[in-house]
């Protein structure tokens, strides 16, 4: 399974017999596994990669404690499954760490063949996230490249508002707004007008505000 | 000037004889204060020697003596009347006795006893003429002719020869016959004649057994030989049947010795000689009155105005040693009976010491039967206590284990997830087509560790719970402080509490359980990270250090990066009950106090110069003896 070997699986567990059973049983499902102690040795030690992955998080480690490195993780903006296991989870714990985006909350000693199932879970996720945040990418670069008046037309074209209307709002004849528009269209790799708002969703783009429309005037 | 001069002549003159008869007049007194009054006694008969005129002689000395009369010389005089039978020689007598005495001034004089009474009467104008005389000791039977005289005074005395026979009729209720025992003396015949006349009204009711006038020999004789239910009434005797002069008490004491039945008799100088008792005339009282009588004329009282004292009461009196020696049973005596001559027993001698001792012995038993009781009863309460003590630790160590529930569930979780990852994974890999035998071979290796872990963990638990008396082994602090932090390390873990642990590597050995002491070092840390997980502020650390103290004994610390212990926490910390929990129970701490002071060690606390505070157990290093053949290890102390 190559999509598995391309995969890695982060451990995050301060005992060191939980660490090796865990490496072993991983490894004969052919998992690439990292191993760190502490929530501050992770920290320290990984950055996050393209490639897709998970974590498998200890609630009781030193220092910093799962629920601390989850949300830590989150400040930082890395999006990668967790998979906490405990020796003794409450309720409230496993809710916190549910509400906090946690894939799943496994009670030591658990099912290894769930743990399994959760992992190529978590690791489809976070495939597929991946290949979103890659195609994100990609469209933010071209969005980038285009020029402030072009990205302003973008924004009221995805609004569907006609050409007039545009050259209407931002002051402009109608004629500038069509070479504006084929400009971007070109440059955004696009065809048609749908294909610019679905990217548009994609990147979340905030509706232009009139004021700053006007700050522009 | 001359006129003038013969006056002061004159007037010297006078004052010097003024001056010279003063001195006359104040010698003339000084002289006459010197010389003594002289009291002159006349005995009759017997002397000095016999008991009763030494009495007399002694009472009225002592008499004198105490009316501070130190200017009064008494002198005595024998008169031996038995030698002068005749009224010829009575006049011999009376004469060699003026001559004697012609050139003496006497101021006074006593004669004792009738016969003497009687001589003196005849005689004093030839020998004392105009001396005063006071009598000593008239026998007031008779005539009773001195009472109506006022040229003569005296005491005089009742001789109870009836009431002494009653006497020996109470004593002697089978009473049939009286032995009557007299001389042939001057003063035995008068007795005899006074008795004679007393028996008159006791004809018929007794028998008399009439031992007058025998030879000495003879009375002896007879009274050894006495028919039964007689007791022997002795008179007087000077004289015996042969003529022969003797004491009357030597005799009366002879007499009582030989006789086989009791001798009574009625002169209180005569008991002691022999008789069991009676009704006695006290010559004491008699002589201390005369003395007195004395002292007033020679102060100068005239005799007529003094009346002549009778000295009527006869108290019965009783010699212990004749009553003890004829049976006679002290409570048939009549009431105000005087005994006299009572031996004192052993008991009555020593009867203070004993019971003195006595109760000294007692009063020793009775406290040492209190302290060893208060001994027993504070060595029960000693040993409620220790039990008290250890179901308190016991319940404190529960408590511990209640609190640390969810994280020794994890101390054992961990293992068993471990266990059924590797075997998990074993199974897999033996799944596999050409399985990694050694692979499988490491995960079957690690569950076997990890079962082990399992174990441990619950053993140390279950010690923990289990309560049983606490056992003094050999112990590494070491050890016992990394298996406490192994305890409470997941439960630290969960709070964001880091435990450092700082041993020190050739620790001396300790003497002590090792659940008790991991119940001291389990204390401190969960109030350690308990206090440290309520400060924010990294570091969020807990060291546990052992180390070796200076004077030798071995140390653990523990100390934290908590807000600390404020003053008037401080103050109470160790205080049973007292605590800073909701849900503590406050007994955690002096718990751990009366563990480490049962182990010979103590406890301390104090803050930590940055922050937090340090909790630390100090133990004695463990003795050579190996500890658990020792039996007076620190445990066994208690």
């Amino acid at each position: 399974m190559p999509n598995e070997i391309a995969a890695e699986v982060i451990i995050v567990d301060d005992d060191p017999s939980v660490q090796r059973a865990l490496n072993r049983l991983l490894g004969t499902h052919g998992f690439a596994r990292r191993i760190f102690s502490s929530a501050k040795e992770f920290l320290a030690n990984w950055a996050p990669t393209p490639a897709a992955g998970c974590l498998i998080l200890d609630f009781e480690i030193p220092e910093l404690n799962g629920l601390e490195l989850q949300a830590e993780l989150q400040r930082r903006g890395f999006r990668l499954p967790i998979i906490f296991i405990t020796g003794h989870g409450t309720v409230p714990m496993s809710v916190q760490a549910m509400k906090q985006g946690a894939m799943d909350f496994l009670q030591k000693p658990f099912d290894c063949q769930s743990l399994i199932n959760i992992i190529r879970k978590a690791i489809d996720q976070s495939r597929r996230q991946s290949a979103e945040e890659h195609e994100c990418l990609d469209l933010e670069q071209k969005f980038a490249l285009l020029s402030p008046r072009e990205q302003d037309v973008f924004r009221l074209v995805v609004k569907g508002l006609l050409n007039k209307q545009i050259a209407c709002e931002l002051g402009i004849v109608e004629k500038t707004v069509k070479v504006h528009r084929a400009r971007l269209m070109e440059k955004m790799q696009v065809k048609s007008l749908a294909e610019l708002v679905t990217i548009a969703e994609t990147l979340r783009l905030p509706p232009c505000s009139s004021s700053i429309l006007s700050s522009r005037k | 000037m001359r006129s003038q001069l013969i006056p002061g002549i004159l007037a010297r003159v006078a004052f010097s004889c003024l001056l010279a008869a003063c001195i006359c007049i104040l010698h003339a007194r000084d002289g006459h204060a010197a010389d003594a009054q002289k009291v002159l006694i006349l005995f009759p008969e017997e002397g000095w020697s016999a008991p009763a005129y030494r009495t007399v002689y002694n009472a009225i000395k002592s008499a004198f003596d105490e009316a501070d009369q130190t200017q009064i010389t008494l002198l005595g005089e024998s008169l031996d009347l038995y030698l002068f039978p005749s009224e010829d020689r009575e006049r011999a007598l009376a004469d060699f006795l003026r001559k004697k005495y012609a050139r003496e001034r006497i101021d006074l004089i006593i004669p004792v006893a009738n016969s003497s009474i009687n001589f003196m009467l005849r005689y004093r104008d030839s020998i004392f003429p105009g001396i005063p005389m006071v009598y000593c000791g008239e026998v007031a039977h008779g005539n009773k002719r001195l009472e109506h005289r006022s040229d003569v005074t005296g005491t005089a005395v009742i001789l109870d020869i009836a009431g002494t026979i009653e006497l020996a009729r109470v004593l002697q209720p089978d009473l049939r016959r009286i032995a009557v025992v007299a001389g042939t003396g001057l003063v035995d015949r008068y007795m005899l004649s006074l008795f004679h006349e007393v028996f008159k009204d006791y004809e018929g009711k007794l028998e008399l057994l009439d031992l007058a006038g025998l030879p000495l020999d003879n009375l002896l004789e007879r009274v050894s030989r006495l028919p039964a239910s007689t007791v022997i009434l002795y008179l007087a005797l000077q004289r015996d049947g042969a003529g022969r002069i003797f004491s009357s008490s030597a005799v009366q004491k002879l007499v009582s010795q030989t006789a086989n039945a009791p001798l009574f008799n009625f002169i209180e100088t005569a008991l002691g000689y022999g008789s069991v008792g009676g009704r006695m005339t006290q010559i004491y009282a008699m002589s201390r009155k005369t003395a007195e009588i004395a002292l007033r004329v020679l102060s100068g009282e005239s005799i007529a105005s003094i009346e002549p004292a009778v000295i009527s009461d006869n108290p019965a009196m009783f010699d212990w040693r004749e009553l003890k020696r004829w049976g006679i049973d002290e409570s048939i005596l009549p009431s105000g009976s005087i005994i006299r001559f009572k031996e004192a027993s052993l008991w009555d001698v020593y009867r203070w010491w004993v019971i003195g001792a006595f109760s000294f012995i007692c009063l020793q038993a009775l406290l040492i039967s209190l302290l060893v009781n208060n001994l027993i009863k504070r060595k029960r309460a000693e040993e409620q206590t220790s039990k008290f003590r250890q179901q308190l630790a016991h319940m404190s160590r529960v408590s511990t284990v209640g609190q640390l529930g969810q994280n020794l569930a994890h101390e054992i979780n961990q293992p068993l997830a471990a266990i059924r990852v590797n075997a998990e994974a074993a199974q897999k890999l033996l799944e596999e087509d050409h399985p990694d035998l050694a692979e499988v071979y490491a995960a079957l290796g690690d569950i076997v560790a990890d079962t082990q872990r399992a174990r441990e963990v619950i053993v140390c638990i279950r010690n923990l719970v289990k309560n049983k008396p606490p056992e003094p082994t050999r112990l590494d602090l070491n050890r016992v402080a990394a298996e406490a932090v192994q305890v409470v390390q997941a439960d630290a873990a969960s709070k964001g509490v880091a435990i450092h642990l700082k041993l020190e590597a050739d620790l001396p050995a300790v003497d002590g359980d090792s659940v008790q002491l991991q119940q001291v070092i389990l204390n401190f840390l969960l109030n350690a990270v308990e206090s440290v997980s309520e400060n924010p502020f990294p570091p969020q650390l807990v060291t546990v250090k052992t180390a070796r103290e200076s004077d030798g004994r071995v140390s653990l610390c523990v100390s934290d990066t908590g807000p600390g212990i404020d003053p008037e926490t401080a103050k109470r910390l160790f205080e049973p009950f007292f605590t800073t929990k909701p849900q503590g129970l406050g007994l955690g701490l002096s718990i751990c106090r009366s563990i480490a002071e049962t182990h010979g060690g103590s406890l301390s606390f104090g803050s930590n110069l940055d922050r937090g505070a340090t909790f630390c157990i100090r133990l004695p290093v463990a003795s050579n003896i190996n500890a658990k053949h020792s039996t007076g290890g620190p445990i066994d102390a208690e």
